[in-house]
């Protein structure tokens, strides 16, 4: 028997950050959430809290089942076959993240990198790096995030620092004028809905270094992905504006394209794409991984690797359906009408449910988790 | 067997290095240094590109080889895009529009609509939004291509050199590129600004492009153009870049000179370097403007009605860059006096201008609307619909303080001898 992988602490916070900055790199969904104008920066510390609390029931059961792997905290909670249900449930939503990120990637790459590059050939050259990292697991998965994050936060700063002196403070005015309570409020739980990496400690936790406390990486991890949008959004409010950003595809990637600095510093924006490659392909690796992980586990395969394979193939060629492939279609799977309703339900409704079904079950389900703490730890 | 495998792996990794499909060689790329638009009546577009041929650049043009350095084709299309690609018609090369330095749009395309099709700009994967915004001035706007450029060789060069000395040296012409201008429509209660560039009969005896245009210069579509009977051969034009264009949403609706410019960008901040000339008959003093902060502010007049009021405060640090004969710059009464002339010249260059944008644009390029919404959102929302119009109306408050903190090198005028 292969012995378990273990994570660092840093590591799983890093697999978060780079999962949860993907999208933001990419595009901008919080542009288009209510209120929509220069208050959108508060909106995103509004987000935080919705993230916060839409958290909370996962990291609790994450807490109270440490040590367990997700198929057993299902199956302790819910019974074998609502267990087996509730895997498969997970298992599909990060299918369907999956092939969305997939999705958003390749018609990305299609429209500002590589247009004239046929879909098979990046689908090809998306799959094998994820279906190969994937494979080897948890382990591989979590030194790749301690590689390519720092180098995105990075790229961040530079960007950040760099565009400091065209930053316009007054793009931000009039302060919360424009937008009701109601509004910066729905924009933060629209936002703060997409959020959905807390599944990603609920899944690599059982991974984690025993003395590691899961709250503070998860808080760590909040606050280092706050800050890292915060950095990307605040250029793009005050050099773009919130109007004109809100038309553009990426505009991040078109604020990169205006960074410039000291005479020499110009069109940096390969940069962009060199720290968004990568970071993307992390999320799709994580994702492929997390749902290889959780099918495995419905089926009792021994191993996630056999699902691996196929779950990048299905994604691949799910992609190549036409009515897939089209810019609409990805404009409305990143839309507030349907992501944010896709996330919250795996997210939030599920775990409460199965955070409802522990206190009616606590008694039973602790002298479980005692039991296994003692099969772990004799001298407990 | 892995090894095997592994090699086999490294191996075909070399195939990769051959490129994507979107690969675009040098040597088969047209590059695009700028570009001219028109719209003419019928609505059919013209497009005129400026491009670079490499293998002439930094090699004399009399050399005799028979290369130019750049090479202008021209198209007409129903759409902007269309117009683009008929240029290419008789191209051997790719078109990329990634370097694109400036865009010159006729001053009869400005008038209608130029915003409509930034849209192409901003979609299209090879051209984006840094060209500079330049509206030609002037009936004959091919001339461009055929002006004497100082040391540049090409138009988008010279545009853009420009730019990156003169915009902080001399502060009379603005160079807008299409973010900021669409930066600007955007933005609430502020209209956008774009540059001017006219042409002018050239006096000077000799440039670098002399012979740029030329029967020599190799541009065989321009000559085909049909443009040798329109007499103008014998004159030689080059590009004036001053003042600035004044938009009303997405129309041109007129120009602001050199100084109503200065004022222009004295209020908008982006002023760099100035130099000021107090004149008081044969007398004149120079003065620098090293430093320039204006806040404006708009509100309503009254309670309750539509006028609104419109408040500039501007500081300044100033010094003397030339004294005139009766100037001692030593004694601090002279000084200030010289700062109260220097106060009355700005608040009369500054209220020239907002009065025109007032009568002639009736349109809020300054940014005043801004102001208010930013500083008064409540009253803005009154103001929002018919801002244009209550700008129009609005009264003026200019308050001016300069000081004057340097005076050079030397202290009293040289000309005074003891």
């Amino acid at each position: 028997m292969t012995k378990k992988p273990l994570l660092s602490s840093s590591q799983l916070v890093l697999m978060s950050v780079g999962s949860a900055i993907a999208f933001p790199y990419t595009f901008m969904p919080i542009l288009n959430a209510p209120p929509a104008n220069q208050d959108t920066w508060i909106v995103l510390f509004v987000s935080i809290i919705y993230i916060l609390l839409i958290s909370t029931p996962l990291l609790i059961l994450i807490n109270v089942f440490r040590g367990f792997n997700v198929n057993e905290v299902l199956e302790t909670i819910a019974g074998r076959i609502l267990g087996k249900a509730a895997a498969v449930i997970f298992s599909l939503f990060f299918l369907f993240c999956f092939v969305a990120c997939l999705l958003m990637a390749v018609i990305y790459i299609n429209l500002f990198i590589l247009p004239d590059t046929p879909l098979w050939a990046l689908l090809l050259y998306c799959a094998i790096p994820i279906s190969y990292a994937s494979l080897k697991g948890a382990g591989t998965i979590g030194r790749l995030a301690f590689f390519i994050v720092p180098f995105v936060i990075l790229t961040v700063l530079f960007f950040f620092l760099l565009g400091v002196k065209d930053i316009d403070l007054g793009m931000l005015r009039p302060v919360l004028a424009d937008s009701t309570f109601l509004e910066v409020n729905i924009g933060g739980f629209y936002t703060g809905a997409r959020y959905s990496e807390i599944l990603i400690f609920f899944v690599f936790s059982y991974f984690l270094q025993k003395k590691a406390r899961v709250n503070k990486l998860f808080l760590t991890a909040i606050g280092v992905f706050a800050l890292s949008f915060f950095f990307i959004l605040l250029p793009i409010l005050t050099h773009l504006g919130a109007e004109l950003a809100r038309h553009a595809w990426n505009p991040y990637f078109i604020y990169t394209r205006h960074v410039e600095g000291y005479d020499f510093i110009e069109r940096v924006q390969a940069i962009n794409t060199l720290a968004w490659f990568p970071v993307i392909l992390l999320k799709l690796i994580i994702y492929n991984y997390m749902a290889s992980y959780m099918l495995s586990n419905a089926a009792n395969a021994k191993s996630h690797r056999g699902c691996v394979i196929p779950i990048s193939v299905f994604g691949s060629l799910a992609c190549l359906i036409p009515l897939l492939n089209k810019s609409s279609t990805v404009e409305l799977l990143r839309s507030d009408q349907v992501f944010p309703f896709v996330v919250i339900p795996v997210t939030f409704v599920l775990p409460l449910l199965l955070l409802i079904a522990y206190f009616f079950r606590r008694k039973k389900i602790n002298k479980i988790i005692e039991k296994r703490k003692h099969i772990a730890d004799p001298d407990v | 067997m892995p090894k095997r495998l592994f090699m086999l792996f490294c191996i075909a990794l070399v195939l990769q290095l051959t490129g994507c499909w979107s690969r675009r060689e040098p040597k088969t790329l047209a590059l695009i240094s700028s570009a001219l638009y028109d719209l003419n009546e019928e609505g059919i577009y013209s497009t005129t590109i400026e491009i670079i041929n490499p293998e002439a650049q930094g090699s004399p043009q009399d050399s005799g080889d028979g290369k130019s350095p750049t090479l202008t084709v021209s198209g007409e299309g129903k759409s902007l895009p269309e117009a683009l690609r008929k240029t290419a018609e008789s191209l051997e090369r790719n078109l990329f529009a990634g370097q694109t330095l400036a865009r010159f749009y006729t001053e009869r395309y400005a008038k209608k609509d130029i915003v409509k099709d930034q849209d192409y700009f901003l979609r299209d994967f090879l051209t984006d939004e840094k060209p500079l915004v330049i509206i030609l001035r002037g009936d004959d706007p091919q001339l461009l291509y055929t002006a004497t450029l100082g040391l540049s060789n090409t138009v988008g060069n010279y545009i853009d050199n420009l730019h990156r000395t003169q915009d902080n040296f001399i502060s009379t012409a603005v160079f807008i590129d299409t973010l900021m201008f669409l930066k600007d429509y955007h933005r609430e209660g502020k209209q956008p600004v774009a540059g001017v560039a006219q042409l002018i009969e050239d006096d000077t005896q000799s440039s670098g492009n002399e012979s740029k245009g030329g029967e020599d210069s190799g541009k065989a579509t321009m000559e085909s153009t049909g443009r040798e009977g329109s007499g103008k051969e014998d004159k030689k034009y080059k590009v004036k870049y001053e003042g600035l264009a004044a938009f009303k949403d997405e129309r041109l609706v007129g120009y602001l000179d050199a100084v109503e410019t200065r004022a222009y960008k004295i209020l908008t901040n982006t002023i760099g370097n100035s130099v000021v000339s107090l004149t008081d008959g044969d007398h004149v003093t120079a003065l620098h403007i090293d430093k320039s902060k204006a806040s404006l502010s708009a509100c309503a007049a009254d309670k309750g009605k539509k006028k609104a009021k419109l408040d500039v405060k501007i500081k300044m640090d100033i010094s003397v860059m030339q004294a005139d004969e009766n100037l001692d710059v030593t004694d601090f009464e002279n000084l200030k006096a010289l700062e109260d002339r220097f106060n009355k010249q700005i608040r009369d260059e500054v209220l020239r201008a907002i009065k025109k944008a007032q009568t002639e644009f009736k349109s809020d390029i300054f940014g005043f609307g801004n102001a208010m919404h930013a500083d008064r959102p409540g009253e803005w929302k009154k103001f929002r619909a018919n801002w244009d119009e209550s700008f129009s109306d609005a009264d003026i408050n200019i308050r001016i303080q300069s000081s004057i903190n340097r005076s050079g090198l030397i202290k009293k005028t040289i000309k005074n001898r003891a």
